[in-house]
């Protein structure tokens, strides 16, 4: 019972932290307020208005100067069917898109997309082509959490949740190459670096509240060895 | 789209606690099993390719909605099976993370933020009725490059709100070319009848390195059997696998070449005399200025010795009729030089020498299907502009199809330009000197682009309006002209991926609205493609499942065609030349910048994964370019060795315009003196994140000059120098 509630918490938390990489626009103060009460010192110290802008728009949009969203599908290959596969292989045979990266709509995003037909949840419109945002995988999770599906949860963590760490290194090369070119054609460059630096501080407590959770759901049934998700 | 603070969740529905507590849900590792095992809903649509504009038909094949391949169209005579690397790598950019997903505005501090659509094109439609009523629609101008939709729309929508100014890339593609190709026969362009060609010439065009895989397979069809090939190029471009010769020359000096050519051929009476005699006018002209054009004059100016000259003369005349000097496209003289309009019309005079238009393995000039009258009370007449396209009246060769967008730069600067639209173009980096552009649209009031990313012409915009790429758009017809004519289209083969983008049709329909002309625009898209299609005897249900659709057989004939002129003969001399201010007949015309001691020439050219600037920050483009170092400057290995430079070193480019940094690959496959670039590298765009900084741009080095009374941008007339980067 402990473990379970145990669980359930840090699925809420995890929830309530990657909500801050959701586009919250001039309301995101009672984002982070919310995230400041669940997740105590744990929480990310409140942006300013101007790197939280900078934030949403030129870090967490696609093709922004500094694009870097928290989508599933950009950071795993986009599929991977054999070649071939599924009865009548189609002419030139495998999906030509297989080891690619940085594309929408992977088979991370696939798998989502039935996962949500299967719950009978519907994925709203601007995360149309995101159906594996972080935002709405951790929202999953809760919910599974929440049901006492613990095996869903581990499930859930295994399969979605590994990519974070390549999430974290992809924000970390954005800043590099910001201060590399700061001099060509962005404005406030220095505003985007303190936006870059605080998406990898939400990065960095999303991926320590992910470990948090599957070792909780560990906790919860030996038969399910997961490794921490992270790496 | 802004978050509510009062609700935390953003999935909608509300799952059954029963389905979520109940066993373990599908895993990712199970799911890919099920997937693979299970048959998948494959389904097949066509389309057309916009990786150049060549429009290659395709067939893109999804699997439960998701793309799965992309293959060439059998049935379509610019593919024939096949794609090429653009096309496979242009295919990604529906799922890209570079693509732009919703509108943009630049907003105060030079940033640019989202706004809905409806704000965006109220906006819009604010400032081009304010431009309207302060300067009139003769303010307002248009550039895109030709899609099928796109240059139907941006017609429209430009001669709706009254402007005549809509311009094509023309003046930085093939705007030369296609003028003197107009000048001496009436047709624009031809295409050498590959299938029984003896000999071909390739003036600095290559089928190698860019555009259609069909012309490849064209052309190795005739070198497999036996035709004769020859590269006239400073560089031996890819498409050295099937030539026999190469004959390196000077940049910007084929009309020398040509002239030479054509002097062996006149005063040798090499010529056909039937054809000159009964089908051109201005022969006698003609004739009396090639006099001079020895292949001694012409080696002193092109660098290919005479002897060489003299004997491509007599080959050709030996294999007349079966063979011409192809007609290029950008190259060496689409827009390259001060000579380029006249090196079209030489290239022409060539062929007539030979008789070989319209003969069996010559140049041939075939016609083109479009689409009949429409109904005008659904599809209702614009009226025609009052004022007169600007530019036409500096530049009277421009093709009255085209225009020279470089007007725009210029209308721009003087204030008679104050609203600029740009579709499916990046003007700013890839058609004249950048700086220019930028300076020219910061005095615009207005700036709008319409593209899928973040393009150096859409980062000096006021606003940015996403489209939605190829596969997931249906489109206008495309009337594809020929030896036989057809019809295809572009049928949205996926789901809109991004909600917040809109195809061209319903981005110009919104604007036309917004600025007060929406009654031209009572249609969509499916009423008028089918409307098009059944003018031409068919239908849009026929082209979406045919893929293509062949059109009443034009019954192309072999024999000198009709040429379209005034004279209705090929022309020798053209009299609206002559009344532009040129040499009414073809002559020599120099290039305009000579390298002085230590200079070298710098040419440009494509690769045959790139179009221009649009594709290089595609990941798999990106990522092959990088692997190979495609960005690298070409320099002849003499040269190399003079300055002390090593291949894979690092040097430094420099003209009157910029400098500029990039990696040197040393090689025999350029002349000397000569510095080849390819032309789509050195992005500046910080949201073009794969492409920014990789290279460097050819046209920042090019200072902005037009060739006179055609208005091609001359993108290589200019001369630099280098010098190794130490350290």
């Amino acid at each position: 019972m402990e473990a379970m509630r145990s669980m359930r918490e840090r699925a809420s938390r995890l929830r309530i932290a990657a909500a801050l990489f959701a586009p919250w626009g001039d309301d995101y103060r009672a984002a982070y307020e919310e995230a400041r009460e669940a997740l105590g010192p744990q929480a990310p110290a409140l942006p300013t208005a101007a790197v939280r802008r900078r934030l949403e728009r030129d870090v967490l949009a696609a093709g922004a100067p500094a694009s870097a969203l928290p989508v599933e599908s950009l950071y795993r290959p986009w599929a991977a069917a054999p070649e071939g596969a599924g009865g009548g292989a189609p002419r030139g045979g495998a999906a030509d898109f297989g080891a690619a990266r940085h594309l929408f709509l992977g088979d991370s995003a696939q798998h989502m997309r039935e996962l949500y037909r299967r719950l009978q949840l519907e994925v709203p419109p601007p995360f149309a082509a995101m159906p594996d945002h972080v935002v709405l995988l951790a929202e999953t999770v809760d919910l599974f959490a929440q049901a006492g599906n613990a095996e869903a949860v581990a499930a859930m963590m295994d399969d979605h949740f590994g990519w974070l760490g390549d999430y974290r290194t992809e924000l970390a090369v954005r800043r590099e190459a910001l201060d590399a070119r700061a001099d060509v054609g962005i404005p406030q460059a220095d505003e985007l670096a303190r936006a870059l630096d605080h998406a990898a501080a939400l990065a960095d407590g999303l991926v320590a509240l992910a470990d948090d959770l599957a070792l909780s759901v560990r906790a919860i049934d030996g038969r399910w060895d997961r490794e921490q998700t992270h790496r | 789209m802004r978050c509510n603070p009062t609700r935390r969740t953003f999935l909608k529905g509300t799952a059954a606690t029963a389905v979520l507590a109940a066993g373990g849900a599908c895993s990712l590792g199970a799911w890919q099993r099920e997937q693979a095992e299970a048959a998948g809903a494959l389904t097949s649509g066509p389309s057309l390719c916009n990786g150049c504009s060549s429009k290659c038909g395709l067939v893109a094949t999804t699997r439960d909605g998701r793309l799965w391949t992309v293959e060439g169209m059998e049935e379509h005579p610019y593919s024939k099976g096949t794609l090429c690397g653009r096309g496979h790598g242009t295919a990604q950019w529906a799922y890209s993370d570079g693509r732009l997903t919703q509108p943009m505005k630049r907003v105060e501090d030079g940033s640019f933020a989202p706004i809905s659509w409806d704000d965006a094109f109220a906006e819009i439609g604010a400032k081009v009725q304010e431009i309207v009523a302060e300067a009139g629609p003769e303010a307002l101008a248009i550039i895109q490059d030709p899609r099928p939709s796109g240059k139907y729309y941006s017609k429209r929508f430009m001669n709706a709100l009254g402007s005549a100014n809509v311009y094509t890339h023309a003046a930085a593609c093939n705007l030369s070319k296609e003028s003197g190709i107009e000048q001496a026969t009436g047709a624009q362009n031809f295409s050498v009848d590959f299938a029984n060609t003896k000999m071909v010439v390739f003036i600095g065009r290559s089928y190698g390195d860019a555009i259609r895989p069909s012309s490849v397979k064209s052309l190795a069809g005739a070198a497999a059997k036996g035709a004769r090939v020859v590269i006239v190029d400073p560089r031996l471009n890819n498409t050295g696998v099937f030539a026999t010769d190469w004959v390196p020359i000077k940049p910007g000096t084929d009309i020398a070449l040509l002239l030479g050519i054509a002097n062996v051929l006149v005063t040798r009476d090499l010529y056909d005399h039937e054809f000159v005699e009964q089908h051109a006018v201005g022969f006698p002209e003609f004739a009396a200025q090639v006099a001079d054009y020895t292949p001694e004059w012409a080696e002193g100016i092109c660098d290919v010795p005479a002897a060489t000259i003299e004997e491509l003369a007599e080959s050709l005349a030996a294999a007349a009729p079966a063979c011409a000097i192809e007609p290029s496209w950008r190259a060496a003289f689409g827009c390259a030089y001060q000579n380029s309009f006249e090196t079209a019309r030489c290239v022409c005079a060539v062929n007539a020498l030979l008789g070989s238009w319209g003969q069996k393995g010559g140049a041939l000039l075939t016609s083109s299907p479009k689409a009949g009258d429409l109904d005008p009370a659904k599809f209702p007449k614009v009226p025609a502009p009052a004022s007169p396209r600007l530019g036409d009246e500096e530049y009277p060769l421009a093709l009255s199809g085209t225009g020279t967008n470089l007007a725009v730069l210029n209308g721009c600067n003087d204030g008679a330009i104050q609203g600029v639209f740009f579709y499916n173009s990046n003007a700013v980096q890839g058609y004249a000197q950048p700086a220019k552009w930028r300076e020219a649209l910061a005095k615009a009031k207005l700036v709008v682009t319409i593209d899928v990313q973040m393009s150096e012409t859409a980062l000096e915009s006021d606003y940015v309006l996403p489209e939605c790429t190829v596969l997931e758009r249906l489109e206008l017809p495309e009337f594809i002209g020929g030896k036989k004519h057809y019809v295809a289209l572009r049928t949205p083969v996926l789901e809109r991926i991004h909600p917040e983008t809109k195809p061209c049709d319903e981005i110009f329909a919104g604007l036309a609205e917004a600025c007060g002309v929406g009654q031209y625009f009572p249609f969509t898209v499916e009423e008028l493609a089918d409307a098009q299609l059944a003018s031409v005897g068919t239908s849009l249900d026929e082209v979406r499942e045919a893929g293509i659709v062949e059109l009443t057989d034009p019954e192309f004939a072999y024999g000198v065609p009709t040429f379209k002129t005034p004279t209705e003969k090929f022309q020798f001399t053209s009299e609206k030349v002559g009344t532009a201010g040129l040499n009414p007949v073809i002559g020599y015309v120099g290039r305009l910048v000579e390298p002085a001691e230590g200079e070298f020439f710098l040419v440009g050219g494509k690769q045959g994964i790139h179009s221009h600037t649009m594709t290089m920050n595609l990941e798999a483009l990106n990522a092959i370019s990088r692997e190979y170092g495609l960005e690298r400057l070409w320099m002849a290995t003499s040269d190399a060795e003079s300055l002390g430079i090593a291949d894979g070193d690092t040097v430094e480019v420099e003209s009157s315009e910029a400098t500029g940094q990039v990696t040197v690959k040393v090689t025999e496959r350029l002349k000397p003196g000569v510095l080849f670039l390819p032309t789509h590298y050195g992005s500046t765009s910080p949201y073009l994140t794969r492409a920014q900084g990789l290279g460097i741009n050819m046209m920042d080095f090019v200072p902005l000059h037009l060739e006179p009374k055609v208005g091609s941008v001359m993108s290589q007339e200019v001369a630099v120098k280098v010098r190794k980067v130490e350290g």
